[in-house]
């Protein structure tokens, strides 16, 4: 069936495919039970895509369309009342989704990882024990595509601060960047709000606590946003040490979210190099060999860059 | 038989929906003298839950042999089998 799939891609002219969930009747889990958060996952799905088309579509814009127009708009509008459903970020960025296919279609995948573990987390009919296996089950299926996704191997930050296109984005944008920062930092300390919680009702505590912390973070752009990448080691510990190829995967998917972005802001990366540059990138975070470090360093270089920084742990 | 037509979409991408519109022209050549049929539609598409679109269109023949009007209702329903996947198998390594 695969082959077929790849196949008729090919055929099609392109050189990857979308796929969607693994089967599992976890599935939609925690979209039932966290509606307020999960809906936030679906106004987060905006704000990287349209960072993209701005970096695209205006590369000589002021720096204000992005740092002040988006952020208002997000901050006070699209935050305050996110979307019930997934938003097609080819319909919010389609300059993003025509010159990166490859990169959207990785994040896409991950972020479906990361909706599958919250699922298996939330489904309170899955006993603690059968959670690590069906955790590994959905690894298994998002491993599956390679052309996707990202390595379980961690990366040293040379691949994303050591670039000669390095920080472009982040020294620009610091306001939107914090902003991105705390999407991710809720993204992640979830899975240890939900972990954390011995009963549905100290889940949903601890859901709370995390989304109240989010929005917190918004007050006074970017006092309380995090100031670097959020990692998971530091942030959400006890999923790191439970689930470490998936923590590897998305601190690799977030940074990989910071190098697109700082390809794309790069005035030493020629519109016509951009494409090269991130499929590059993304091939380097795709792949077991490019830049790795080994488990130990990786927590060690999570913990020592300090986690308050990065957004803090609520507990 | 020679058919023409053109169509302009727009998409609100907060609120997952796609309205669509299009103006068909169909002209017959097989030597029935009968008019063109021209046909305008619109309609939109709109995502209602993660797995679940739906798509509604509402179209007029207002010029042609017999002018009519047209209703369309669909909808798409995302779901994969397990069967096919291997690693949604028990057992899968």
């Amino acid at each position: 069936m695969r082959i077929s799939l790849i196949a008729l891609a090919l055929l099609l002219g392109c050189g990857y495919y979308e796929q969607t969930y693994m089967p599992a009747s976890h599935n939609w889990a925690f979209r039932h039970k966290y509606p307020s958060a999960d809906r936030l996952f679906n106004a987060f799905d905006y704000g990287h895509a349209i960072v993209y088309q701005e970096l695209i579509a205006h590369p000589d814009g002021p720096v204000s369309r992005i740092e002040d127009d988006r952020f208002t708009f997000i901050t006070t509008h699209l935050l305050v009342h996110p979307p019930a459903v997934p938003l097609d970020e080819e319909a919010i960025g389609p300059r993003y989704a025509q010159l990166l296919p490859e990169a959207h279609e990785m994040f896409e995948w991950a972020h479906i990882l990361h909706r599958q573990i919250y699922d298996i987390w939330a489904d309170d009919r899955i006993p603690p024990p059968a959670k690590d296996s069906a955790v590994a089950t959905v690894i298994r299926y998002y491993r599956s595509r390679g052309d996707l996704a990202f390595s379980t191997t961690p990366k040293s930050m040379s691949l994303m601060d050591g670039q000669f296109y390095s920080m472009a984005f982040r020294k620009k944008y610091p306001k939107f960047t914090g902003l991105l920062w705390s999407y991710h930092w809720l993204q992640i300390v979830l899975y240890d709000a939900l972990m954390r919680g011995a009963t549905p009702a100290e889940r949903q505590a601890n859901v709370d606590t995390v989304v109240r912390r989010f929005r917190a973070m918004l007050e006074d752009p970017p006092a309380h946003m995090p100031s670097v990448m959020p990692m998971t080691a530091a942030i959400a510990p006890e999923f790191a040490e439970r689930y470490p190829d998936a923590a590897i995967i998305f601190d690799n998917l977030h940074a990989f979210h910071d190098v697109v972005a700082d390809i794309l802001a790069s005035p030493d990366v020629p519109p016509s190099r951009k494409r090269a540059e991130v499929l590059a990138a993304a091939a380097r975070y795709r792949d077991g060999t490019s830049s790795i470090t080994s488990v130990a360093d990786w927590r060690q270089m999570s913990t020592m860059m300090g986690a308050a920084h990065m957004g803090g742990v609520p507990w | 038989m020679l058919l023409l037509g053109a169509a302009v979409d727009r998409s609100f991408p907060l609120m997952s929906l796609l309205i669509v519109g299009d103006l068909v022209v169909e002209q017959y050549s097989n030597g029935v003298p009968r008019p063109a049929d021209w046909t305008s539609d619109i309609g939109f598409r709109k995502q209602i839950s993660p797995r679940f679109v739906l798509d509604a269109g509402v179209g007029r023949v207002f010029h042609g042999l017999r002018p009519a009007w047209l209703v369309t209702f669909g909808t798409t329903y995302t779901f994969s089998i397990s069967a096919l996947v291997p690693e949604a198998r028990p057992g899968a390594h």
